[in-house]
């Protein structure tokens, strides 16, 4: 444990924040919180090398949560390592990737709005505009359809599921 | 797509010779950005259009060789502000979104222009705007700003300033400008970096320069002035006119346009003027300005450090208390 807190630290220090972030549930008339973005952005736009490093940085700690006993805290913090990474991958021009962490956030946590909208920019971003749409338009349905549904791992077949895409 | 201000002091432009459908189709707000897209200077634009006139508009842009590319609707709020979760979010666009199908009629459709299809579709990528959808607004990832700004063709100084202090809570944008601009080394603000009034035609730009004696924004600007002398003379001279008019600023598309002139002498800038207008964005309506209308009454504005006296006839009407970040300017020709 000690050596996953001391990498995480050493990661938040890297990153230049903290990686935290309050779950904005359905219904919430809070903010979306957008710091990861934000941040991240500032941090290393326009420093290749260093957002590779991040990357690096961010997958180790993802490595070593996902050898800790799984509970509730662990999740959520393997939520927001995922969510950390999408938005490096991002950043960096990955789309691809990027989606592919939105999605294990949102398997790693059912409970937040946020990663259901890292996910749909990720996907206008690859030019999937009516993806995009459908979610956006429809943000807190398919968040609700996540919650309920019985897999623990969001994926792209999910989604299709969800989106009423497949029988 | 920008709430409209609140006046229309300055004219919209006729063109005689290029562009001439445009405004006739839908005035001359962004003329110049329509004009620098059809002539290549510019790679790709985003525009607002009547949603039920679509076709027509798309009419209008291929006789130019242009696509244009479908983004999304923007319809008037429904809501008010305080209903809204983030409304905090909310800077220039106050509208709700609405999903474009071909028989689509309410609204605006935002629209993506440019010779090339792909670089529309690329810009329309990262080219969002905080709408209310489900009665929430979410900004783009911060990233998309810097990326749009370049499929726009902004200047790379530019973007990294406004990545920096674009941030409505914490800056002024137009105040950042301003103390990022030299006039020790150039004594005067270039009028090619006017972008007050880039939704109201008169204005090369359409982006917030990082200083208003921006070399990159300049060497744009003057290029796409080269252009017009070409195809339509008669626009650059009314852009002399007008870009050229003082301001006192207070905020992004937030200023009192003046008709006259702006004199320095020590500490004290004077501005006498025949006309004066207040703009603000009816997104922010919040922040504007109750004493403004009283500048109106007089024909002579100083501004000292803490204070901005009207008078008319020498008389003084008005004592005001001057916020920091608002600044007098006028832009000159280099």
């Amino acid at each position: 444990m000690s050596s996953l807190q001391d990498n995480l630290r050493a990661l938040e220090a890297f990153l230049g924040m903290e990686i935290m972030r309050e779950p904005l549930e359905a219904g919430s008339k809070k903010s979306y919180n957008e710091i990861f973005a934000y941040a991240l952005c500032n941090r290393f736009v326009g420093r290749e090398e260093q957002i590779t490093q991040a990357i690096q940085e961010t997958k180790k700690c993802i490595v070593l949560l996902m050898g800790e006993d799984q509970n509730q805290q662990i999740q959520r913090k393997t939520a927001l390592l995922f969510s950390a990474l999408g938005n490096l991958y991002y950043i960096a021009g990955d789309f691809h990737k990027s989606l592919g962490c939105f999605m294990k956030s949102l398997s790693n946590e059912k409970n937040d709005l946020i990663p259901w909208v890292e996910l749909m920019f990720a996907y206008r971003a690859v030019g999937e505009f009516d993806t995009f749409e459908e979610i956006h338009f429809n943000l807190e349905k398919y968040y609700h359809a996540w919650q309920k549904h019985p897999s623990t791992a969001f994926n792209h077949s999910v989604l299709q599921e969800i989106l009423g895409l497949k029988n | 797509m920008n709430s409209p201000t609140t006046e229309n002091f300055l004219p919209d432009y006729m063109p005689k010779h290029y562009g001439k459908e445009y405004c006739v189709f839908k005035g001359s707000a962004q003329y110049p950005m329509f004009v620098a897209t059809a002539l290549g200077i510019k790679s790709v634009y985003d525009d607002w259009i009547p949603t039920e006139k679509l076709d027509e508009f798309k009419i209008i842009c291929k006789q130019y060789g242009l696509h244009v590319e479908p983004d999304i609707i923007f319809a008037g709020p429904s809501v008010t502000k305080a209903e809204i979760a983030g409304s905090a979010q909310i800077t220039t666009t106050f509208f709700e979104g609405r999903r474009f199908s071909s028989s689509s009629k309410e609204g605006s459709i935002h629209v993506f222009v440019s010779q090339s299809k792909e670089k529309a579709v690329e810009a329309k990528k990262t080219g969002w705007y905080p709408l209310i959808i489900g009665g929430r607004i979410f900004n783009k990832p911060y990233i998309d700003n810097v990326r749009f700004g370049r499929l726009l063709g902004y200047p790379e100084c530019c973007i990294d300033f406004f990545r920096r202090f674009n941030d409505w809570g914490r800056y002024n944008h137009p105040h950042e400008t301003c103390k990022n601009t030299l006039f020790k080394e150039r004594p005067f603000a270039s009028f090619y970096c006017n972008n007050f009034l880039m939704d109201k035609t008169y204005s090369y730009i359409h982006h917030l320069p990082c200083s208003y004696t921006c070399h990159e924004t300049i060497q744009y600007a003057v290029k796409l002035e080269q252009a017009f002398q070409e195809v339509e003379p008669d626009f650059v001279e009314q852009m002399h006119r007008f870009a050229s008019l003082p301001l006192l600023v207070f905020g992004e598309r937030h200023f009192i346009l003046f008709d006259g002139t702006l004199t320095k002498e020590n500490e004290s800038i004077t501005i006498n003027f025949n006309d004066a207008e207040y703009y603000y964005s009816i997104s922010r309506e919040e922040e504007k300005i109750p004493w403004a209308g009283k500048i109106f009454e007089a024909d002579t504005l100083e501004c000292i450090d803490s204070e901005i006296i009207a008078k008319k006839k020498s008389e003084t009407l008005h004592t005001i208390k001057k916020n920091k970040e608002w600044f007098p300017i006028q832009f000159n020709k280099l």
